[in-house]
């Protein structure tokens, strides 16, 4: 998949430059499990933050209140601070989006960041 | 000429809406229509039920010749039972504040020269406080010409209403909260402090403000209802001093007060400059308790509008606006920006809409607001969840 990084695979001479950023983005997009398993598990802390939340109105059904998942969810929502007053569909389908591009991110990061290591070594 | 003309035909018709007034109805209720003259009046009941005998002269729409008015003060399911007089053939519409609540069965026999059944009814409704108009309506008529019921001498048609008020079935509170100290948040506050600070909580519902704008205790009162002999001294020490610049500054004088004044309450006051005033788990603002409100609305519609109205707004999803019915309102405070709310919950009890609120609070809708402090979420997240 992008086991090489998504600058590597691209080859320059025979793509030409216009081409270049949407290949680059198709390899960056491209769903794989590192990236769905990440995807899931953001999702994941976006739905438990959402049941906890339902604890605000009643306390006496709050969700499991001694993990801290609303909180987490809160510090990743901060770049769609300005979505969050929009209508829950759209709130929600910009986040789905959202934790997949984060997803993608941390893996290509990842992956970056263990190039890096084994180039040193 | 004229004029005495008119006056003669006004006074005729004085005297003529005078003795039907005062006539007695027939014993069957029920006779000619030619003439009848309709009395209609209004019968004001308040939180209570009623029984009146009464009759429907219009034979021609039907509508009776008694209105009721009900005041309620608290939601209540009001029972409303016609029952038919002498003649068969009629039947009643029952309606509450326009709304047809129900019909008596039709005897399906019509007329005073048959025999048949007496048509009766009973219609409950669940009513909220407020003003509520009862109506009763005689079907009886429809379909029947001015001469059949003058020959039937069905007009006017005699019948009983009564009304009877039952306890709305109670929805049991979800959200209910009291004010509570948090016991961690004690711990870490001065002995002493929080010695005076439990001393004034346990004398300040004594205190009071006069007429003259100074503040007074009920010492009486206050050592009756046992409050320790430190708690009322300490209160009036510091009523004294309070009235000394409140008398002062309505002098326009300066009360000369320096810091030796304070000395006695000092602990106290140093505790209050240092505490956060957004709140830590250490120290967290206080759990105000929920209050109800003792508003009650015909539908959501007019509880959220009366909300709105108030400057709420339906809280976020995210921060627990999931349901819909819980609504924000942003308070100032001394942690600054938004970081404060009063917080509206509303829910339907029985017929009504009713609203209970609580704050100040931290406010949950994180992400429309610049934090106190990078911490801030996770206090949020624990004051509601955890703490109160």
């Amino acid at each position: 998949m992008c086991a090489g990084g998504i600058w590597s695979t691209v080859d320059h001479r025979r793509r030409g430059a216009a081409g270049l950023p949407a290949v680059a983005m198709r390899k960056f997009l491209a769903p794989d499990p590192a990236r769905l398993l990440i995807f899931a598990v953001l999702l994941l802390i976006a739905l438990m933050g959402s049941l906890q939340a339902d604890g605000f109105t009643d306390r006496s059904g709050a969700f499991l209140p001694a993990i801290p998942f609303w909180t987490v969810w809160m510090f990743m929502l901060v770049p769609l601070a300005a979505l969050s007053a929009q209508p829950p569909v759209i709130f929600w389908t910009a986040q789905i989006l959202y934790f997949y591009l984060l997803g993608c991110l941390l893996v290509e990061i990842t992956r970056g960041v263990v190039r890096s290591v084994r180039g040193r070594r | 000429m004229r004029t005495r003309a008119v006056l003669l035909v006004a006074l005729t018709s004085l005297i003529a809406v005078s003795v039907a007034a005062q006539q007695p109805l027939p014993h069957n209720y029920e006779g000619p229509p030619a003439g009848a003259i309709s009395i209609a009046s209004v019968i004001s009941v308040v939180d209570s039920g009623w029984s009146t005998n009464t009759s429907t002269s219009d034979c021609a729409t039907g509508w009776g010749d008694d209105t009721w008015s009900l005041r309620l003060t608290t939601p209540r399911n009001l029972t409303v039972t016609v029952n038919d007089c002498c003649c068969t053939g009629d039947y009643f519409e029952v309606y509450v504040d326009g709304r047809r609540i129900g019909t008596t069965f039709n005897p399906g026999t019509w007329g005073c020269s048959v025999s048949g059944s007496l048509s009766s009814g009973s219609f409950t409704v669940s009513l909220c406080p407020g003003d509520h108009e009862i109506k009763v309506r005689d079907a009886g008529f429809d379909g029947h010409s001015f001469d059949q019921i003058s020959q039937e001498h069905m007009c006017p048609a005699g019948f009983t209403v009564s009304g009877t008020l039952g306890a709305v079935a109670a929805v049991p509170v979800s959200v209910v909260s009291e004010a509570r100290i948090s016991r961690e948040a004690a711990s870490a506050a001065s002995p002493k402090a929080q010695e005076l600070e439990s001393q004034l909580t346990e004398v300040a519902q004594y205190v009071y403000i006069d007429g003259n704008g100074l503040e007074r205790l009920r010492v009486d009162e206050a050592r009756k209802a046992g409050v320790s002999g430190q708690a009322i001294g300490l209160a009036m020490q510091l009523i004294a001093l309070e009235n000394r610049i409140i008398a002062a500054a309505q002098r326009d004088e300066d009360a000369g007060v320096t810091a030796a004044d304070f000395a006695f309450i000092e602990p106290l006051f140093l505790q209050i400059a240092q505490t956060d005033p957004c709140g830590t788990r250490q120290n967290p603002s206080p759990c105000p308790p929920r209050v109800e409100s003792g508003k009650f609305f015909n539908s959501r519609a007019e509880v959220v509008s009366h909300l709105q109205g108030l400057g709420y707004h339906q809280t976020a999803g995210y921060a627990g606006g999931q349901t819909g019915n819980d609504f924000t309102h942003v308070v100032s405070s001394a942690c600054g920006g938004s970081s404060f709310r009063e917080q509206a919950i509303i829910r339907q009890q029985g017929p009504c809409w009713t609203y209970n609120t609580q704050g100040p609070e931290p406010n949950p809708e994180v992400l429309s607001y610049i934090w106190p402090r990078l911490g801030w979420v996770g206090y949020v997240r624990w004051w509601h969840l955890v703490y109160c």
